[in-house]
C-alpha cells in the first residue's frame, strides 16, 4: 500500500501577476521528508521562471513524486512529476534540480509546446542551473549549483562529499554528460542519448548568456514564451526569436547546433620561446614567442553569419590571452575559423602563458585542458591534493582486502 | 567477559610493541607510493585558476577531474571524486558488499601486500603471544606455511564470495526488491548483505585462528592449524565474535573521526598537508586497529587453546 501524503500552500507569481499560485504537494510515503524541500525549490523555480520567461502558465501547480529512476509521466498542465529518492543528502540539491526541471518543463514544453525534444529538454536543464545557484547561495552562503553525490549500497545510500562543491556552469548543465557524448546530434531521436542532447542545448545556451549576456538571452527565452504560449515552437523559431531580442542574427551560432553534427574544441597547440640573434628590443635582448592556436572541431565560434573576404577575418568571438614574464598582459581575438592560427611577438619579455577562450565563453568546447598552456608548469599543489587523497583511497582499498588474510 | 579481557590484554601487547604498527604501516607505504607517485605524474596541470580561500586548501575541480579521467582506464580510471576524505573507505566497503570490480592493479598490489603479511605474520603473531624469539627469525622461519595458509584462506573465502553472490544478490535481492519502495529495498538489502558477509567473516575467523595455531603451537601441518581454527571458532563462538564487534565498533568509530576532522571547521577545504597528515593519520589507525584484532585473539587463543585443540 503507497500512502501518500497531501500538502497544500501558495507562492507569490513574478512582478506581472497579482494572484499567487497553489501549490499542492503529493508525497509517495518515502519521500515525505522531503516536503519542505521540495516546497522550497517549487517556490524558488516558480518565482524566477516567473521573472525570466513571463507569467506562469497555470493556477495551480500539483507536484508528484515517484521512485527516482522510473519514467514520469508525460507532462500536464500545472502537473509536474518529481523522480526522487528514499535518502537525500542536505547538500546535495539533486532533488531541488528534479524539482526545478520539472517546473520549467511547464512554460517549455507544456506552455510552448516544442516538438524537439532536446530544445525543451535543454533549455529546461539550463533554468534549473539557474535556479539552483540561488538554493544552494541561500542555504549555504556559498556560490555553488550543488554538492557531489555519491550513492552506495545499489544506489540506496547517498553521501555529500562536502569539499566537492560543483558549479553551475559546468555540473548544472551536465557537462560530464555532454563530454562522454561528444557527437551528440540533436537531430537523434535515440532516448538513450536524451541526457545528453539536453547537456548540449543547455552548454549552447550557457554560451549564448556568456556571449550576448543574460539579459538579452533573459529577454530572448521571454520573447518566446510570449509569442508561441499554446502554439508550437520549432528550432528555427526559437533560433530567430533569441536572434530579434539580441537585435543581431545568430544564424552562425544556431545553424551548427541544431543541424548539423557539429563538434566545437579549441585549443592552445603551443607555446614556443626562443632568443633572436642580433637583435636588441630597447636595452634588453629580443626574445620571439610564437603561440599556435587551433581548431579541433568541426563547428567554427566566429561571431558572425558574415564570411570572411579577401583574406580578412570575419568575427571576433574567440579570445586569446597572453601573459609574458614582466607582467604585461595581451588579448587578441580571432573568428576561430581557420584550422590553426599563429601569433608572433618578439619583445625583451617572453610569453609565459596563453590561453584560448580564457573566461570559457564557448560552453560547448569539448577540451578544457587544451585551453591552456604555460611555461614553465604552474603550480601543482592542487593536482597533488589529488595525488594524496588517490593514494589513501587504495591504502585503504588493500587493508580492506586484507581482511582475508 | 573473557572477549574484553581479552580485547584489552591485546591492547597491552600491541601498546608494550607499537613499532610492529609502524612495520605494517612501512609495508603498505611501500608498496602504494610508487603507484601514487606514478598516477601524479600523469596527471596534467589545472584547466582554470585554482581557488584558495584564505587559510584553506585548493578547491577540488570537478570538471577538471572529470575531462582528466573521461574514457580512461587503469590508475587515471580510478580517480574519481570517491576518493575524498571519508567517501574513500565508504567507497572501497560499497566495492565490496555490491561487489564491484577491483582494478586489476589493485588486485596485484593486494597480492603483494598478501606475501608481505605472510611474511610479518609469523614475527607479529609470536611477538604478541610474549615469545623470545627474534622478529626478523619468526618472520623468515614460518613465512612459507603462512603464505599457503593465506592464499588457502583467500580461495576459499573468493569461492564462497562468489557463490554467495550469485545466489543473494543476482537471484533473491532482484525478487525481493523488484517494485519495493526504496526504504523497502534498503531493508532487504541490509539482510542479504548481512547473510552474505557472516559465513566469509566465519570463514576468516577460521583462517585467523589457524595462524595463530600455526605460529603458536609449533611445527604442525596447514590442514591441521585449519582444523584447530575451526575448532577454535566453533567453541569460543561467542568470545569470537564479540572480538570481531568490537572491532568493527571501533572502525566505525575511527571513520566517523575521519569524516568529523578532514575538513577545516566551516566547511572548507584542507590544504595539501592536511590531506596528507590526516589521511595517513588514519590508515596508520587502521593498520593498528588489525594489529590490534590480531593480538586480542592471539590473547584470546592463549586463554582457550587447551581447550580448543584438544
Amino acid at each position: 500500500m503507497t500512502l501518500v501524503l497531501v500538502l497544500s500552500g501558495a507562492v507569490q507569481r513574478g512582478n506581472e501577476a497579482a494572484a499567487p499560485v497553489d501549490i499542492t504537494v503529493r508525497l509517495d510515503a518515502d519521500h515525505q521528508r522531503h516536503e519542505a524541500r521540495i516546497r522550497d525549490a517549487a517556490t524558488e523555480a516558480i518565482s524566477q521562471y516567473s521573472e525570466w520567461f513571463g507569467p506562469p502558465p497555470f493556477d495551480r501547480l500539483a507536484i508528484a513524486t515517484i521512485a527516482a529512476g522510473l519514467e514520469p509521466p508525460p507532462q500536464a498542465p500545472g502537473q509536474a512529476t518529481v523522480g526522487a529518492h528514499w535518502l537525500q543528502p542536505e547538500r546535495s540539491l539533486t532533488l531541488e534540480a528534479a524539482v526545478a526541471r520539472a517546473i520549467a518543463k511547464q512554460w517549455w514544453g507544456v506552455s510552448v509546446a516544442i516538438p524537439a525534444q532536446s530544445l525543451s529538454d535543454g533549455i529546461a536543464e539550463y533554468a534549473q542551473s539557474r535556479t539552483l545557484e540561488r538554493i544552494y547561495d541561500r542555504r549555504h552562503q556559498r556560490l555553488a549549483y550543488s554538492t557531489y553525490e555519491v550513492r552506495y549500497f545499489g544506489g540506496l545510500v547517498p553521501w555529500a562529499i562536502r569539499a566537492l562543491r560543483l558549479d553551475r556552469q559546468t555540473a548544472g548543465i551536465g557537462r560530464s554528460t555532454y563530454r562522454q557524448h561528444p557527437d551528440v546530434d540533436l537531430r537523434d531521436g535515440d532516448p538513450s542519448l536524451r541526457e545528453a542532447r539536453s547537456a548540449k542545448v543547455a552548454a549552447a545556451l550557457l554560451t549564448l548568456e556568456r556571449y550576448i549576456g543574460w539579459p538579452a538571452l533573459q529577454r530572448g527565452l521571454s520573447l518566446a514564451t510570449e509569442r508561441y504560449r499554446g502554439r508550437r515552437m520549432s528550432t528555427d523559431d526559437f533560433a530567430r526569436t533569441i536572434g530579434d531580442a539580441a537585435d543581431r542574427d545568430l544564424s552562425w551560432f544556431f545553424n551548427p547546433l541544431f543541424n548539423d553534427l557539429s563538434r566545437w574544441d579549441y585549443g592552445v597547440a603551443s607555446l614556443a620561446t626562443e632568443p633572436l640573434r642580433d637583435a636588441q628590443c630597447g636595452a634588453a635582448p629580443c626574445i620571439r614567442s610564437t603561440i599556435v592556436v587551433e581548431r579541433l572541431g568541426n563547428a567554427m565560434f566566429s561571431g558572425t553569419a558574415h564570411p570572411p573576404s579577401e583574406g580578412f577575418e570575419s568575427g571576433r568571438a574567440i579570445e586569446i590571452e597572453m601573459d609574458f614574464a614582466d607582467g604585461q598582459r595581451v588579448i587578441q581575438r580571432w573568428d576561430g575559423r581557420a584550422q590553426s592560427q599563429t601569433i608572433v611577438f618578439d619583445g625583451p619579455s617572453p610569453v609565459t602563458r596563453a590561453s584560448i577562450d580564457p573566461r570559457d565563453v564557448l560552453a560547448l568546447d569539448l577540451t578544457r585542458l587544451n585551453n591552456t598552456r604555460t611555461t614553465p608548469a604552474v603550480d601543482s599543489s592542487a593536482v597533488m591534493t589529488w595525488s594524496a587523497r588517490w593514494t589513501v583511497w587504495l591504502q585503504d582499498l588493500l587493508l580492506t582486502h586484507a581482511f582475508f588474510y | 567477559m573473557i572477549a574484553i579481557v581479552s580485547w584489552f590484554s591485546g591492547l597491552w601487547r600491541l601498546s608494550t610493541s607499537p613499532w610492529i604498527v609502524l612495520a605494517a604501516y612501512a609495508l603498505l607505504l611501500a608498496i602504494t607510493l610508487p603507484l601514487g607517485a606514478i598516477l601524479h605524474r600523469e596527471l596534467p596541470p589545472p584547466s582554470r585558476p585554482v581557488m584558495i580561500e584564505p587559510g584553506a586548501g585548493p578547491v577540488p575541480d570537478y570538471d577538471w577531474l572529470d575531462e582528466v579521467t573521461a574514457h580512461r582506464r587503469g590508475l587515471l580510471g580510478t580517480l574519481t571524486p570517491a576518493v575524498i576524505g571519508v567517501a574513500a573507505p565508504f567507497d572501497n566497503l560499497d566495492r565490496f558488499a555490491s561487489a564491484r570490480a577491483i582494478p586489476d592493479f589493485a588486485i596485484a598490489m593486494s597480492g603483494a601486500l598478501l606475501i608481505g603479511w605472510a611474511w610479518l605474520w609469523g614475527g607479529v603473531i609470536s611477538r604478541f603471544a610474549g615469545g623470545r624469539q627474534r622478529f626478523f627469525s619468526a618472520c623468515g622461519r614460518l613465512f612459507i606455511p603462512v603464505l599457503t595458509l593465506n592464499i588457502a584462506g583467500v580461495l576459499v573465502a573468493i569461492a564462497a564470495y562468489a557463490v554467495a553472490r550469485l545466489i543473494l544478490f543476482d537471484l533473491i535481492y532482484p525478487l525481493l526488491s523488484n517494485g519495493a519502495a526504496e526504504s523497502t529495498a534498503f531493508g532487504w538489502r541490509v539482510i542479504v548483505t548481512v547473510a552474505m558477509i557472516a559465513p566469509l567473516t566465519a570463514i576468516t575467523l577460521m583462517f585467523d585462528y589457524a595462524r595463530i595455531a600455526l605460529i603458536l603451537d609449533g611445527p604442525i601441518a596447514v590442514p591441521e592449524a585449519i582444523r584447530v581454527g575451526a575448532t577454535t571458532v566453533r567453541r569460543n563462538a561467542i568470545a569470537v565474535i564479540a572480538l570481531v564487534a568490537i572491532s568493527g565498533l571501533l572502525l566505525a568509530g575511527l571513520l566517523a573521526g575521519y569524516g568529523a576532522f578532514e575538513f577545516i571547521p566551516g566547511g572548507s577545504v584542507p590544504k595539501l598537508d592536511r590531506i596528507i597528515l590526516i589521511g595517513q593519520a588514519y590508515i596508520v589507525a587502521r593498520v593498528a586497529l588489525r594489529l590490534l584484532n590480531a593480538a586480542a585473539q592471539v590473547a584470546l587463543y592463549r586463554r582457550i587453546s587447551p581447550e580448543a585443540t584438544s
